[in-house]
């Protein structure tokens, strides 16, 4: 927990915090002021604010649609690489078996390959499956993409765990299931939640793989929004924008209300 | 394990040629060791000497390449850890950090499914029992060490085992605390008279809790026997070494006009019959230093430097160093010859029939 800045404290070290804090604010700041703008185009607002480019998301049917899509694509390939990367970081930090590096280094792969390299790969192994169907292919396609980030966070999660608890728990009667249940998803919970977290945000945000794999009948915002914002330069781009961090946010406080993520994190 | 001829019927627990290799080395190298009932012993030895992998063996989280366990007669080999009646008490405790004292000490009776109003009893008479009444709903990580030692054995007694395992309990704590709970153990074993093994490598612990000690060194078994026995006759020269005997010289017979000497580190002892060549361990105590050019009949004795003299409060410890061999030597304070100083020569000697004789080692 920080406490507050004491005496000794360098300027240049204030200064240095206060323009990376810009450098990371500012932008959105801008945004958020372009999407009140009342006129046409792209500026800030000079005399009045208004709501306008909100309410014209609204009017914009395939942008809902796209969001909608991304809700429920983002929410199954979160539960989709937590189910598929709890047991494996479970095998990684707690035991030795043949292969781990190399079974590791391709499950992490996502994260060094470049996305388009990805996707090209992905796309010529649908088409010579046959396997068409765009919500399904996308889906399979964004679990493999935020499986290393469940896999590093519940790995670095479960290797803080000691492996003494689990044979305490055993010499005291405990099955293997009761172990898991009991012991180690308990502790390791502010880890699952973090890792369920990123999911969530990479599969909603990625765009670099999303935009090989969407098409007519199927999109998601990211990309939408990317098209949109290739042809057309009216400030709903900026509106919608804003209501995505919106959303995010929201997402963070509900996990916090409910899950109370700085007790569990603590 | 040498006079003890138990039968398998009378010994608590039994181990059978037990044998663990970890990638090609052998951890464990057919070790076989009978404890009675009640009794308390120590596994002692080097770190890697493969004494928590027996423990381990023992409590069922590792597997026997070869060889069997016996518990009460019984081969409990192939038994899941939680059935051999075997409670283990971790080092660093292994507490539940997201459980309360109440329900780390519950745990157990939870797993068999024990009905609330039984689980609060047993619990309270647990907790009561190590004195840790009142801490119920603390969590592990708001007690001292001394205090979650005493959950960590609360959560292995509840379930009445057969027999407690105790694996380095006290290796993370200070000195001082070190020495209350180990004479905690032995009072907790003195009123329960349950079987008890501690894995330690700590020589005074081992000593003053157990009624016998077992030597591990490199997945052997070196010697099982009373600390007092151990301490006086080492079965090897890697146990004297390991119980802090400092002095293990050659002897050498040799005969000169019908008599006999023998021949220590270049000095020569006369014997009253012919002597053996064998190694020797001169136990600290019996080394005299003395300013006489002569040694006592029945004595050997070697003339050196002075090289050392450390003040250790109630003993004085000091080094004489001959050619190239050092003896060390002990004496209590008040017996230290005043005016010795380092870098005189003196004579160090030592009483004949107070070296002890290292079978095997040559």
């Amino acid at each position: 927990m920080m406490r507050g800045t004491n005496a000794s404290t360098p300027v240049w070290l204030i200064a240095w915090t206060g323009l990376v804090t810009l450098f990371i604010v500012g932008p959105l700041v801008c945004v958020a002021l372009v999407s009140l703008t009342p006129l046409d185009y792209i500026s800030f607002p000079q005399h009045s604010v208004s709501l306008r480019w909100y309410k014209a998301i609204l009017d914009k049917p395939e942008l809902l649609g796209a969001s909608f899509n991304s809700l429920v694509l983002a929410l199954f390939a979160t539960a989709g690489a937590v189910a598929l990367g709890l047991p494996a970081a479970m095998a990684t930090a707690r035991q030795a078996y043949p292969g781990k590096q190399l079974i590791i280094g391709t499950l992490m792969s996502p994260l060094f390959l470049p996305h388009i390299l990805s996707a090209l790969a992905i796309l010529s192994a649908y088409s010579a499956w046959g396997w068409s169907h765009q919500p399904s292919r996308i889906l399979a396609a964004h679990i493999a993409l935020t499986i290393p980030y469940v896999l590093r966070t519940l790995i670095a999660s479960l290797s803080g765990l000691d492996v003494r608890q689990e044979l305490a728990a055993r010499n005291l009667g405990a099955s293997h299931w009761q172990v898991f249940w009991r012991i180690i998803l308990p502790q390791i919970r502010p880890g699952l939640l973090a890792a369920a977290i990123f999911a969530f945000i990479v599969s909603f945000d990625d765009v670099g793989l999303s935009i090989f794999l969407t098409g007519a009948g199927y999109s998601t915002l990211p990309v939408q929004l990317f098209s949109y914002a290739s042809y057309n330069s009216d400030p709903s781009v900026a509106a919608i924008s804003v209501a995505m961090v919106i959303i995010s946010f929201i997402a963070v406080l509900l996990v916090e209300r409910y899950f109370g993520l700085e007790k569990l994190i603590r | 394990m040498p006079s003890d001829n138990q039968s398998p019927e009378g010994a608590f627990l039994a181990l059978r040629s037990l044998t663990k290799r970890f990638d090609g080395h052998a951890a464990v190298n057919g070790i076989s060791l009978e404890v009675k009932p009640h009794e308390f012993v120590s596994l002692l030895g080097p770190s890697g000497g493969g004494k928590t992998t027996l423990l381990h063996m023992i409590a069922g989280f590792t597997e026997p390449d070869a060889g069997d366990i016996l518990i009460q007669g019984e081969s409990v080999r192939r038994w899941p850890s939680h059935r051999r009646g075997a409670a283990m008490v971790f080092q660093s405790y292994a507490l539940f950090p997201h459980l309360t004292v109440f329900e780390n000490v519950a745990f157990g009776l939870r797993m068999r499914k024990v009905g609330n109003g039984e689980v609060r009893r047993q619990v309270s008479e647990a907790l009561e029992y190590v004195r840790l009444q009142g801490l119920e709903k603390r969590y592990p990580r708001q007690l001292s060490g001394g205090q979650q030692q005493r959950v960590a054995l609360a959560r292995a007694l509840i379930l009445k085992p057969r027999l407690l395992l105790l694996d380095e309990p006290l290796s993370n704590l200070d000195p001082n605390l070190r020495r209350e709970l180990r004479d905690n153990f032995r009072e907790i074993h003195n009123q329960t008279r349950m079987t008890t093994l501690l894995v330690t490598h700590d020589i005074e612990e081992a000593f003053t809790t157990s009624d016998r000690v077992a030597i591990l060194g490199n997945g052997r078994l070196e010697q099982f026997d009373t600390p007092q026995a151990i301490y006086t006759r080492p079965a090897s020269a890697f146990v004297a070494r390991f119980v802090g005997h400092r002095n293990i010289v050659r002897g050498t017979p040799a005969q000169k006009e019908a008599r006999h000497f023998l021949e220590i580190e270049g000095t020569e002892a006369l014997l009253e019959t012919p002597g053996t060549a064998s190694s020797y361990v001169i136990p600290m105590n019996q080394v005299r230093i003395t300013t006489d050019a002569t040694t006592p009949r029945g004595y050997a004795g070697m003339s050196g430097v002075l090289e050392k003299i450390e003040y250790l409060g109630a003993l004085v410890r000091f080094q004489v160093k001959s050619g190239g061999a050092t003896l060390v030597g002990e004496c209590l304070d008040h017996q230290w010859p005043v005016g010795l100083q380092p870098g005189i020569t003196t004579r160090a000697c030592w009483p004949l029939h107070r070296m002890i004789d290292l079978p095997g080692a040559v």
